[in-house]
């Protein structure tokens, strides 16, 4: 599986580098703005580009925007986008149109090798992967009438992983089920919050986020 | 030269013609006297009214009292004709001897705006026209003016004689009808002047006064008249009156420089008063200013005091132990690999909840997403955080300045979290609106209500936030009724 990665700070970039080649990953290509990260995905279209959303010249959004483009010119390029901080407001963003092939993490989470690792494989395959804390703050906002309040606690737990783009498989694992009784959960969260049931995973994300990101 | 200005100097020049050929009617005058008087009383207030008549027509053409006071001055040269010798020129000075007294019961009933305003006051001028016009030129026709009291007066060449009755009837007539108005005349005057606010009685009162007095006199005379008083009497109150008469120009230039200076001082105790206001208006906002940027240095200082005690209580505690985990793990890790590998998951907790804790620190002190995405986005991470159900109702389209949109942000933050913390709240609102040049932000509960502003320092430095971009902000909270916070910040 082959990684470009981009990351302004050397220090960091190098430390990404060093995890992803650690858990077996490929990374063909390093990039310090969004420039030379469109270059390196152009020159050597890999699975997946790892991108910190700050970059120069302006510090801003620069990540975001690089994702996008690479999204537009090469949709086989997968891209997870790495924050210092996480917003409802930027993952909306990148998730407008699909979740297929998309992630939104914190950067903290690369320090978790496994689950890091995990994440870019998911995303480098065509899934999704969303941070917990965007997850927990779209299903933690305060709602009148809230439609969540019906589901039990471990079903909730099951919509929060969902949300982060785990498969059924990976769901069962984290939550130590069987693949059965997360079906059966998933099957019972449509059927309460009045959801389209099934399909892929990367748009049972969408349907799942479209749901949660609803007005207060 | 304007056509006004030069039918105006020409009728100055005839005045004075005039004027000087009355002087030598009466200088020649077999008998009038005494002559000094009558040339004196005339030549001063006929060219006196013409004078003041011409200079006022000249400064406020559309108004009726220039024409007014010309017109009374060329009518009451025809007393001088009384002065002739000639029969003729006597008989014209006789018709039109009263016709002045009906102008200056016009000019007095209209002033000082020229016009006349009631029915009641132009059935008045009228009477008064009636009387001294139609009526005296048939009272000439049948009378001798000269008859009586005055020896060497001529005899009148237009007579009709043998109606002497008839000419007594129209004389006594006359007397009768001008005694209740020149009565009426002298009321319509006061209440002029009592009706007027004391600004403007400092014009009114000498022209108003003058033409009263005079009037009264009038009155008088009429009323000997009427009772058959001796000539003696009738003579003294007539010429007295006639005096009085050629004071009113005199009066009326009173009054106006009266007005002026009066209009000077004024506008003087108008301007110091402005003055000390602004003055003390200038020192208050002076005196809030240096206040306010006390308490916004001292935020600032409370800001680091506490980033300080944040950064110390928080990440630092955490890398600190991470650090001292590190060091046992160094220890530990020939000697028992397994406990290593415990205290190594207990390091990254510590590093996980580290970096967690900086990164609120961070947001709190500004928040990205402001800056990368605007107002919208940041509220709507607000909004997501907030404990309480928060619905954005309404935000800007577009990006407006970034001193603007933070303090916008903030206001909203402070009152969401003071929302979260007192208001015991169901839901909040928030709109922010721009409109007239500034942006509007409202952020309403339907909390407790009774939130005290004085008592809230963070509200307080918001206050004063928003008084640096010269904003206004307000809060609403009568108790049980909710609160509602509503800042208004100039944005162009």
């Amino acid at each position: 599986m082959r990684v470009v990665v981009a990351d302004d700070s050397t220090l960091l970039r190098e430390g990404v580098v060093r995890l992803l080649e650690e858990a077996g990953l490929e990374v063909v290509g390093q990039a310090a703005d969004g420039e030379e990260l469109l270059r390196k995905v152009r020159a050597h279209k890999p699975d997946v580009a790892v991108v910190d959303v700050r970059m120069p010249p302006t510090h801003t959004d620069e990540g975001l925007r690089a994702a996008r483009e690479i999204r537009a010119e090469l949709p086989d390029v997968s891209v997870l986008v790495l924050s210092q901080y996480v917003e409802v407001a930027y993952a909306r963003e990148l998730l407008a149109e699909s979740a297929e092939g998309l992630g939104y993490l914190l950067k903290d989470r690369v320090t978790d090798v496994d689950a890091f690792a995990d994440a870019v494989r998911r995303v480098a395959k065509g899934g999704s992967a969303l941070d917990p804390e965007v997850v927990s703050q779209m299903l933690g906002r305060a709602r009148r009438d809230d439609p969540l309040a019906e589901l039990t606690p471990r079903e909730r737990e099951v919509l929060a992983l969902m949300a982060e783009g785990r498969t059924n498989a990976a769901i069962a694992e984290a939550l130590v089920v069987t693949d059965r009784a997360v079906e059966k959960h998933v099957t019972g969260i449509f059927a309460k919050l009045d959801l389209p049931a099934g399909g892929e995973d990367h748009r049972r994300v969408l349907a799942v986020l479209r749901f949660l990101d609803q007005p207060a | 030269m304007s056509s006004l200005r030069r039918a105006l100097i020409a009728l100055g020049i005839f005045a004075v013609l005039l004027g000087l050929a009355s002087l030598a009617l009466i200088l020649g005058s077999n008998h009038t006297s005494p002559k000094g008087v009558a040339a004196t009383l005339i030549l001063i207030a006929g060219w006196g009214f013409v004078g003041t008549g011409l200079y006022a027509w000249y400064r406020r053409p559309g108004n009726r009292t220039g024409p007014l006071l010309t017109a009374v001055g060329f009518t009451w040269f025809f007393q001088a004709l009384e002065s002739s010798d000639s029969p003729a020129i006597f008989a014209i000075g006789a018709i039109g001897l009263t016709v002045p007294f009906a102008i200056l019961i016009h000019l007095l009933v209209a002033f000082p705006s020229g016009r006349l305003e009631r029915a009641f006051e132009r059935l008045l001028v009228a009477v008064a026209y009636f009387v001294t016009i139609p009526m005296q030129l048939v009272w000439v026709l049948f009378a001798d003016p000269g008859r009586e009291g005055c020896d060497g007066c001529p005899s009148n060449p237009v007579q009709i004689h043998g109606h002497e009755g008839l000419a007594e009837a129209i004389s006594t007539a006359q007397g009768l009808i001008a005694i209740p108005l020149v009565a009426a005349s002298i009321i319509v005057i006061y209440r002029r002047w009592r009706g007027s606010p004391a600004s403007e009685r400092r014009v009114l009162t000498p022209v108003l006064a003058t033409g009263a007095v005079a009037f009264g006199l009038l009155l008088v005379q009429l009323v000997l008249g009427q009772a058959g008083a001796g000539n003696g009497p009738q003579r003294v109150t007539f010429i007295a009156a006639i005096a009085a008469f050629a004071c009113l120009p005199f009066a009326l230039l009173i009054g106006l420089l009266r007005s002026r200076i009066g209009r000077d001082e004024e506008v003087r105790t108008q301007l110091t008063a402005e003055n000390e206001q602004l003055t003390a208006e200038l020192r208050a906002k002076v005196e809030e200013l240096r206040a306010s940027r006390a308490r916004i240095v001292e935020a600032g200082y409370d800001e680091r005091r506490r980033v300080e005690r944040d950064l110390h209580d928080g990440a630092q505690q955490h890398l600190v132990a991470l650090a001292m985990s590190l060091r046992l793990v160094r220890g530990r890790l020939e000697s028992d690999p397994e406990a290593a590998a415990e205290l190594l998951d207990e390091a990254m907790g510590e590093l996980d909840e580290a970096t967690r804790e900086l990164r609120e620190l961070a947001r709190g002190i500004h928040p990205a997403v402001l800056t990368d995405r605007g107002l919208e986005a940041a509220l709507g991470g607000l909004a997501d955080r907030s404990p309480v159900p928060v619905e954005i109702v309404e935000t800007p389209d577009g990006r407006m300045p970034s001193p603007v949109e933070s303090a916008t942000y903030f206001v909203i933050a402070e009152a969401l979290t003071n929302v979260a913390r007192y208001a015991e709240a169901g839901e909040a609102t928030v709109r922010v609106a721009r409109a007239n040049g500034a942006v509007e932000i409202e952020v309403r509960d339907d909390g407790v209500g009774g939130a005290d502003p004085a008592a809230g320092t963070g509200l307080r430095g918001l206050e004063d936030r928003v008084a640096a971009l010269e904003g206004t902000l307000l809060i609403v909270s009568p108790a049980g009724e909710g609160t509602t916070v509503t800042a208004r910040i100039p944005c162009a």
